[in-house]
């Protein structure tokens, strides 16, 4: 059943929200203890929802959009009451003493909290080995990763769950594990959707988004949490539009780029892409352009000063007096590299020449993709370089790093970008990443629908 | 002498209409119960995010520059200043200062003193060394610092101006000055001038005692090292606390979460256009009309009195009121306990006032008694005197009569004077104004007395 058609029972009350959260609860259950993708099920919590839910539409009220839906929230996401441990043994003891904004959002519209998921630590990976909670199997992939960091988020959804599930994504967090567990996810453009409530990994590329199994539910949950917050003062002024009612389109600029193409290791994956991409543009009656990206083999290399700054400064409050142990004696090798090389760029003597070049590069690159934009409506990219590596295979920090080499652009450049399932490799799913200029969503839904 | 160079920065809380924190909406209350007034923003909690400055803190941050001469920037940048200690809750302090921060103001100079910039900061939280406790209220309150160029030559220098200073950001109401002033000191002597830097020094005693202690200090001790050194309150002495090898390093990065300010030209026209008059041109003004210097000086130092002061010589004598302000007026608004800011008398009444004076209408006693119930109640002086009958006994016969009256029944006094003892007369006249509730002109009794003893 689709999100549309649950959304659409549930309001009939032919299906009522306490069956639908009561079933995905015996579900994780019965299921999750061999995925590991839930750190904390919300149990009483979600049903004693549901049931003003079901009330509510029981005497004919009017009820949110997402009334009765199963929403899983990563657990660096602020929800009042719950632990928001983002998977660290620093936070262990922490429990989220207010309500993110779009979980305030989520709430307003009747959505239901239905637990907090697993992560890379921090969202400090890409591959969901790296939590304090133990690391995350792929539901559809038995044995290999499911991508990270939101990997307990979109495991939750590939496995059926939740219905809809929130991830962060500041270089393929969203995307990489969409990629690997064979489900949609969108990165939004910064700026549009509040970060306030989002624990930091790097401040000026963070954003949240959804993840689902359906383009329109996570254009739904989309439509739900964007817009400008007073308390997040880098949200814009854009209008946000209704992305989950979705038009055909026709006759698009397809941009591809020979960069892209260079980085891809598993050339197998390309070739299903441009298969995909075949389609569509016999399906839209479109045209692919190519596009020169030429600072996009840049992107790991700006990204990560950037995000070991920010990810040192905003860690800077687990100090121990506060909300349990000292970071640096707490959390794992990923974050402890970050926040030792954060603090090393940071110093006083480098004059800013590390950061504040990335800064520049970071120009660079997004001027690249602005540049394409005033071609091509929507470049359409590989998510993962390769296919997701088997558990207990040791991947080096530089080859884990690399596994974003194609989704860190979006963050870069601040544009938005979604991933949506283009078929199998050995049995193992594969994305394809549509990526569109800044604020431009409901482009980027329009396609994804059409592919 | 003449080879001191010192230099301040000097923190203030900045005083706000809107009594917001500099990053949410919590209310800025100094004496507060604990932790009353805080939020996730302002004790950091995880994943908070800070808003936009507050607008009106920004205003004031431009109209403390315009005073001091600054330039002001077109844009403005917060920087995040690392540091571990118990009363930062995000481990950073935002300010625009630091390396590559944009500050509000720059290049100014205020009388004569360079004054390097001007920039906003937020106040981190009250911390108890003794039980732990935190008390976030303070945390986020807006924090203007000024510092100045290394211009100033002695202790007495930075005294006046740091004075004078205090009085011209009180004309815009800019300075909270109820909470004081904090200042870090920055000394240093020829021929070398090795820098030391005296943090947190809190008032302007302490200011001079610091610099003086320094300067003394620093010539005795030849290999000065540049360092940073704190203040003891009790013993009147600087404490040695780091040298600059191992200085702090704030890891100084723009704040991630916050844009870049645009500040519009128009916006600072507009606060331009409505700045006052420095009260250093004001006292040069009163100078040039022939006003007492300390009559000057004193009314020039409060905004209020000076503006009240201003529309009431256009219609009365400067000099004649400057007198009156100074000593009466004055002494009426301390008698009820008032800040200048409450002063609410119109100023046609208080121009009535000074008429009744000038032209004696009303003795001077009796105006002078009225005052403090007339500043703090506001009536019209006019009605008021004809209602309770208050007018000069002007009434020559009748004065006579009374003065007659009192030489009789103060022969004594008047035997006295008359040996040459001028002050003896004064009983006489006493007994005299008593006998008219103090509604005749002592002048004018004086002079009729003298003549009827003569």
């Amino acid at each position: 059943m689709n999100i549309k058609e649950k959304q659409l029972l549930i309001r009939e009350r032919k299906l009522l929200a306490v069956d639908n959260i009561k079933s995905f609860l015996e579900k994780i259950k019965k299921e999750d203890k061999s995925i590991n993708s839930f750190i904390y099920v919300a149990e009483k919590e979600a049903l004693e929802q549901a049931k003003i839910v079901d009330k509510k539409i029981r005497e004919n009220k009017k009820v949110g959009r997402l009334a009765g839906l199963a929403v899983a929230v990563k657990s660096c996401i602020n929800v009042k009451g719950m632990p928001i441990t983002c998977a660290s043994r620093t936070l262990k003891k922490y429990v989220g003493t207010y309500d993110a904004d779009v979980i305030k959002k989520i709430k307003e519209e009747d959505g239901i909290i239905i637990g907090m998921t697993n992560m890379d630590e921090f969202a400090c990976g890409s591959s969901g080995e790296t939590s304090a909670y133990g690391l995350i199997q792929n539901p559809v992939a038995k044995g290999r990763i499911p991508g990270g960091s939101s990997s307990g988020s979109t495991a939750a959804v590939a496995a059926g769950f939740c219905d809809i599930a929130l991830g962060t994504d500041t270089g393929g967090s969203i995307r990489n594990p969409a990629s690997h567990c064979g489900v949609v996810g969108i990165k939004p453009s910064y700026g549009r959707v509040s970060r306030y409530g989002l624990v930091d990994l790097s401040m000026s590329l963070d954003q949240i988004g959804p993840l689902c199994k359906d383009v329109y539910g996570a254009a739904l949950m989309l439509e739900v949490i964007a817009g400008k917050s007073d308390k997040d003062s880098t949200t814009y002024e854009e209008k946000t539009d209704s992305y989950s009612s979705f038009k055909n389109i026709k006759n698009l600029k397809v941009g591809l780029s020979k960069d892209f193409e260079s980085l891809c290791v598993d050339k197998r994956i390309y070739e299903l892409i441009m298969k995909k991409v075949a389609e569509l543009i016999k399906k839209t009656n479109s045209n692919i352009l190519n596009v020169d990206l030429k600072h996009v083999k840049l992107a790991v290399q700006t990204y990560y000063p950037l995000v070991y700054v920010e990810f040192f400064s905003g860690t800077r409050k687990f100090d121990g007096r506060r909300y349990g142990e000292k970071i640096e004696n707490s959390c794992g090798e990923e974050v402890l590299r970050r926040i030792l090389g954060g603090r090393e760029i940071s110093r006083a003597e480098y004059g800013g020449q590390y950061y504040r070049k990335s800064l520049a590069a970071k120009k660079e690159i997004a001027k690249d993709l602005e540049e394409a934009f005033k071609k091509v409506d929507v470049i359409i990219t590989p998510v993962t370089p390769k296919l997701p590596h088997k558990i207990g295979e040791k991947v080096s920090f530089k080859d884990m790093y690399a596994y974003d080499a194609f989704t860190i652009p979006a963050n870069l450049a601040g544009i938005c970008a979604g991933v949506i399932p283009a078929g199998t490799i050995d049995g193992v799913p594969v994305g394809l990443q549509v990526m569109a200029p800044a604020f431009k969503e409901k482009l980027l839904f329009e396609v994804l629908n059409s592919l | 002498m003449g080879d001191l160079k010192i230099g301040l920065e000097i923190h203030g809380y900045l005083n706000m209409t809107n009594t917001k924190k500099l990053f949410c909406n919590c209310k800025i209350v100094h004496e507060a119960e604990p932790n009353t007034n805080i939020c996730p923003i302002c004790t950091s909690q995880p994943g908070s995010k800070p808003m936009l400055p507050n607008k009106e803190a920004v205003e004031k941050i431009i109209a403390v520059g315009l005073m001091l001469g600054c330039k002001i920037n077109n844009k403005l940048l917060f920087q995040r200043k690392h540091y571990s200690w118990p009363d930062l809750p995000s481990g950073y302090q935002r300010t625009m200062s630091g390396s590559f921060g944009l500050p509000v103001g720059v290049n100014g100079d205020f009388l004569g003193i360079g004054i390097e910039e001007v920039h906003l900061e937020e106040d981190p939280a009250r911390w108890d060394p003794l039980t732990g406790n935190v008390d976030y209220n303070r945390s986020g309150f807006p924090l203007v610092e000024i510092v100045t160029k290394p211009d100033f030559k002695s202790a007495e220098e930075v005294k006046h101006w740091l004075k004078t200073l205090l009085t011209t950001l009180s004309y815009i109401r800019a300075v909270d000055k109820k909470a004081g002033i904090k200042s870090d000191v920055n000394v240093s002597i020829a021929p070398r001038y090795v820098r030391t830097e005296v943090k947190n020094v809190n008032s302007i005693s302490n200011i001079v005692k610091a610099i003086n202690y320094e300067e003394q200090r620093q010539r005795r001790e030849h290999k000065n090292i540049q360092q940073t050194r704190t203040y003891d309150d009790n013993s009147g002495e600087t404490i040695f606390m780091r040298s600059k090898e191992t200085a702090q390093d704030y890891m100084f990065i723009p704040e991630p979460d916050l844009p870049v300010i645009k500040v519009d030209e128009g916006l600072v026209k507009e606060i331009a256009s409505k700045l006052p008059e420095k009260p250093s041109e004001k006292y040069k003004k009163y100078l040039c009309l022939g006003i007492d210097e300390v009559d000057a000086k004193t009314i020039s130092s409060e905004l209020v009195l000076a503006e009240l002061f201003e529309k009431v010589i256009k219609e009365i004598n400067p000099v004649f009121a400057s007198r009156w302000f100074r000593r009466d007026v004055i002494a009426a608004i301390n008698d009820n306990n008032m800040d200048y800011d409450d002063v609410n008398i119109d100023v046609s009444y208080l121009i009535d006032w000074f008429l009744l004076l000038e032209k004696k209408e009303v003795s001077p006693v009796v105006l002078k008694e009225l005052l403090s119930k007339f500043i703090k109640e506001n009536f019209n002086i006019k009605e008021y005197v004809k209602q309770h009958s208050l007018e000069s006994v002007s009434d020559d016969l009748e004065l006579k009569k009374l003065c007659q009256e009192a030489i009789k029944e103060k022969q004594a006094a008047v035997d006295d004077f008359k040996k040459g003892n001028e002050k003896a007369l004064n009983a006489v006249v006493g007994q005299v104004m008593a006998k008219t509730k103090g509604k005749a002109t002592p002048d004018k009794v004086n002079r009729i007395i003298k003549e009827l003893i003569k």
